[in-house]
């Protein structure tokens, strides 16, 4: 295992001991690649490993502190906007995933740097949520015919929302997977179990399902950029739920949720990379689980850590169609690579003439 | 050279991975042989900076970045003042452990003067004009102000001169050398000046702030005008001026809420550099 970032989450106390000055030096680009600098200034405190940690990386965890603490009072501001909006309706809406954690007080959410707002609204109310949203000023900004096509028809959510004066971004969701998927991933558990928060229109979903959820997103996508970021946030958020609720809620809400075998890779994985203990019971998850993508999983996962396995490049790769074809059949996957790349050449051009332009007429100054 | 080199400076170390094979030697032009050195195990750096050239970009720029952050592309004609400036982003965008202002800092006999201004005022001009008097430098971009003791923090660098500076400055002293000119930058031509000794010597000792000037250089001035800022003035065109006071809440505010309530405020219009400097020494004799 490579990752400083791990090492630093899995065990304080002993990366605080033994880290050399050359870690310490990955460790602050690391942190500050995938946004952890805040979550790991809190983990310091609460290990009581500050005093040990050397001045220079201080100064960046506190950095980063700073930054989530900025974010927050962003967020709870637009909560309270988006409060206004929800108010006296029937709409049945659940707070998902970064935005839960915060309003429901885990721990993990202290220094947490989230990039978006989600929201999940079943089916039924999805469309009348919408409108609402869009009647408050969140519009749809920029983006090309295809991708907004690729939204409506294929994926979860909406297209993103953004608020036109302040900017804040929504992520609208009906279910928490790709509809073009194969995996029958059911939302209705998490609505029907969902916890109402006090004096609020939103609920949260259970600890449980927080688990799943994150376990889904994880193990379905694509997206190597911020895996370090998402294993550190399903370790931290395992130990707090199963603080709230047993271990067998947790193999409840896969079953009920057609996510058995998200949850087992997902615990596999946490095993295998912070060397968590399970109960037995999560072996009654594992029929779902292919011994082949089981493998395929720890084995990309290895090597996407590993900067200097020579799999670390391929595995990437490996790891973004595996994604897509969980997503999407294969026969659509090819429909979308195709109209996707030629997308992405006409956005190249039109992005290296705007990137011109504008290298033309800025100061560096302007970058502030 | 193209093998990682690193400028240890204060108090941010950058490590530098590179394709240039002339930057190492350009930078040698700006910083002492004790600040750009090989880099070294035992240290902790806290930027990674990658400046390489992209053979798909015309003329092959050089990409200066931080781990996946781009900044700007350069011309390989420009890589030093662009590099320059990527050090200044990477300071102004990624910390916020202390209060940075976008402001010269100088100091004499332990006190500091604070000088932010928007660029074009004539701030870099005066505190060269100053530096090369005997002041010590602190900063010419970067004022950092440690909440916690409400010190001002050195950043020292290479001080960058613009225009119609350069000749000012060579009028006003002939030995001085302007080193690494770039011209047709976007900002224009512009030079460097290396600190003195005993601001580099010196780049990690704070002072305490006294007085904070905002300069204004207006050549159809008759003579030096001038007037005090009250706290609240103060305290706004400071927050103006800052690159992270929005992103540090509490700490910020209150940061700012000393340093505005330590220092004396003034805004000066002025044709004649010396002048104003004769007035500036005069605001701290007075005290």
């Amino acid at each position: 295992m490579k990752s400083e970032c791990i090492a630093f989450v899995r065990d304080p106390e002993q990366y605080c001991q033994n880290a050399s000055k050359q870690q310490w030096t990955a460790f602050i680009d690391e942190a500050r690649q995938y946004a952890l600098l805040g979550s790991c200034y809190f983990l310091a405190q609460d290990h009581d490993v500050w005093a040990r940690i050397p001045a220079a990386v201080q100064n960046h965890l506190v950095s980063g502190y700073h930054y989530a603490e900025k974010q927050k009072i962003t967020l709870l501001n637009e909560l309270i906007e988006l409060e206004k909006i929800f108010t006296d309706s029937a709409i049945p809406a659940l707070l998902v995933k970064g935005v839960a954690y915060r309003v429901d007080g885990y721990s993990l959410a202290r220094g947490r740097v989230f990039s978006d707002i989600d929201v999940l609204v079943p089916d039924s109310h999805f469309a009348q949520a919408l409108e609402k949203l869009k009647n408050a000023g969140y519009l749809e900004f920029s983006m090309s015919a295809y991708d907004r096509r690729y939204y409506l028809r294929w994926t979860h959510q909406h297209p993103p929302l953004t608020h036109f004066l302040r900017g804040a971004n929504i992520d609208l969701h009906h279910h928490i997977f790709p509809v073009s998927s194969r995996e029958n991933i059911r939302v209705e558990p998490i609505v029907e179990q969902a916890i109402p928060l006090t004096d609020s229109a939103f609920s949260v979903p259970s600890p449980a399902h927080l688990f799943m959820h994150a376990a889904v997103h994880l193990f379905y996508q694509d997206e190597t950029h911020k895996l370090v970021k998402d294993l550190v946030d399903l370790y931290l958020l395992y130990q707090e739920v199963i603080t709230r609720q047993p271990f067998s809620d947790l193999v409840a809400a896969a079953q009920q949720s057609n996510s058995q075998a998200a949850v087992f890779y997902a615990l596999s994985t946490l095993q295998q990379v912070f060397a968590i203990q399970l109960p037995a019971e999560a072996g009654q998850l594992a029929p779902a689980a292919s011994r082949y993508r089981t493998w395929q999983m720890q084995f990309l996962l290895t090597h996407l850590l590993d900067h200097t396995s020579a799999w670390h490049r391929p595995a990437h790769f490996f790891w973004f169609v595996r994604g897509h074809l969980l997503k999407m059949g294969p026969l659509t996957l090819l429909y979308h690579s195709i109209a996707k790349s030629i997308e992405q050449f006409k956005e190249r051009r039109e992005l290296s003439k705007k990137q011109q332009q504008a290298d033309a007429h800025t100061r560096p100054g302007d970058a502030h | 050279m193209t093998r990682p080199f690193a400028l240890e400076l204060a108090p941010f170390k950058f490590l530098i991975n590179t394709s240039s094979s002339h930057l190492y030697h350009q930078l040698s032009d700006l910083y002492p042989s004790e600040i750009l050195i090989a880099k070294e195990l035992n240290s902790i750096y806290d930027f990674k900076v990658s400046y390489k050239s992209r053979f798909w970009q015309p003329g092959g720029s050089m990409a200066f970045q931080l781990g996946r952050q781009h900044f700007r592309y350069a011309d390989p004609s420009q890589a030093v003042p662009m590099f320059e400036w990527g050090l200044n982003w990477c300071v102004a965008t990624y910390q916020s452990r202390f209060l940075c202002i976008h402001a010269a800092v100088l100091e004499k006999n332990g006190v500091a003067v604070i000088l932010p201004a928007p660029p074009g005022s004539g701030k870099s001009t005066l505190c060269a004009m100053m530096m090369l008097q005997g002041w010590r430098l602190l900063s010419d971009e970067h004022c950092m102000v440690d909440p916690l003791s409400g010190n001002i923090v050195p950043c020292v660098r290479p001080l960058g001169l613009k225009n119609n500076s350069l000749a000012v400055i060579s009028r006003l002293f002939p030995d001085v050398k302007l080193l690494q000119k770039t011209e047709k930058t976007h900002k224009g031509t512009i030079a460097y000046l290396q600190p003195t000794a005993t601001s580099w010597q010196k780049r990690e000792v704070t002072a305490r702030p006294r007085l904070v000037i905002f300069p204004k250089f207006n050549a159809a001035a008759q003579d030096l005008s001038g007037y005090t800022l009250t706290q609240s003035q103060l305290f706004m065109q400071l927050a103006v001026n800052s690159f992270n006071y929005s992103v540090m809440g509490q700490t910020g505010f209150d940061a700012l809420c000393r340093l505005s309530s330590s220092v004396e405020g003034y805004c000066f219009e002025y044709n004649d550099g010396q002048q104003a400097i004769n007035e500036i020494e005069a605001l701290l004799n007075e005290e």
